[in-house]
């Protein structure tokens, strides 16, 4: 039998994927998330430019060294993912991937609870978002990079489950270390404009 | 026959009274840090301006970098298959 040749539709050249599609679909979503957060550092720096006293007079101060130490953690976590990647990739067992990976989730989970626990404090001591521009620029700003960091770390879970029953959704868990890695990196930055300068 | 002028006799009225007017204005110096005129203030919005500027282009140009560097190290482990088979579909699509 002669095999029939469709010369109207010849079929599509070899393509080879590059990058999955959900992990391009987050690159583009980080650098319009990095523009929003440029933004509101941009906005924090020219507000604080004008002002004499920064912070006001009457309102708290921010603690450095508890976050510094928060920081700390964060980054951290970032590493435990690469970690968790890079044995992944390189040997493509789970078991220490899955390992890095809960490590990576419980000390960013560690990191959100600890920061809520600040901004309770910090509510007490008179610093609310109304109370003056630094508070607003303080809560918007951190509040920003927490939602992110929730959002990430709900997106990580989606990958720990699979994890646990020993399957790696792989295009969701590089989407998911793009997120979080664009998490754990905006945040020393933050840090540096918002509470040490 | 008359020939049209190139611009009328009161369209050059309105361009010299526009002339005129843009002469005789003061010229007016607003910037987006008024509410502070101080050189931290200038020094702060021209930083954040050049960062918000080439913040797109550094992401843009990494971005791409980063896809060439994939297709080259792609294009050196595997090549291209010559049978035609579809790469972007898992073997039961194919």
């Amino acid at each position: 039998m002669n095999a029939v040749v469709n010369t109207l539709h010849p079929a599509p050249p070899p393509r080879r994927e590059i990058i999955p599609s959900p992990v391009a679909a987050m690159l583009v979503f980080v650098a319009c998330e990095v523009m929003f957060f440029l933004g509101l550092i941009s906005a924090h720096l020219i507000a604080r430019s004008g002002v004499p006293d920064w912070p006001p007079a009457g309102q708290p101060r921010l603690p450095v060294a508890g976050t510094a130490f928060n920081t700390l953690v964060l980054l951290a976590s970032g590493f435990f993912l690469f970690l968790a990647n890079r044995r992944f990739a390189h040997t493509g067992r789970l078991g220490k991937a899955r390992n890095w990976f809960t490590w990576s989730l419980a000390t960013g989970l560690f990191f959100l609870v600890a920061q809520g626990t600040e901004w309770v404090r910090l509510i007490h001591f008179g610093l609310t978002i109304r109370s003056s521009m630094y508070g607003s620029f303080f809560y918007l700003i951190v509040g920003a990079h927490a939602v992110h960091a929730l959002a990430a770390l709900v997106l990580m879970l989606t990958v720990w489950f699979p994890l646990r029953r020993g399957v790696m959704p792989v295009a969701r868990f590089q989407a998911a270390q793009v997120f979080w890695h664009f998490v754990v990196g905006i945040w020393p930055l933050i840090f540096a404009m918002v509470y040490l300068r | 026959m008359r020939s049209c002028p190139a611009i009328s006799f009161r369209s050059a009225t309105v361009l010299l009274a526009l002339f005129l007017l843009l002469a005789a204005a003061p010229s007016l110096s607003a910037c987006p840090v008024c509410f502070a005129a101080k050189k931290d203030s200038r020094v702060a919005f021209y930083v954040t301006t050049a960062v918000l500027t080439a913040a797109p282009f550094v992401l843009v140009a990494a971005f791409v970098i980063a896809i060439r560097r994939r297709m080259k190290r792609q294009s050196l482990n595997s090549p291209l298959p010559q049978d035609g088979s579809r790469q972007d579909l898992c073997p039961s699509q194919r």
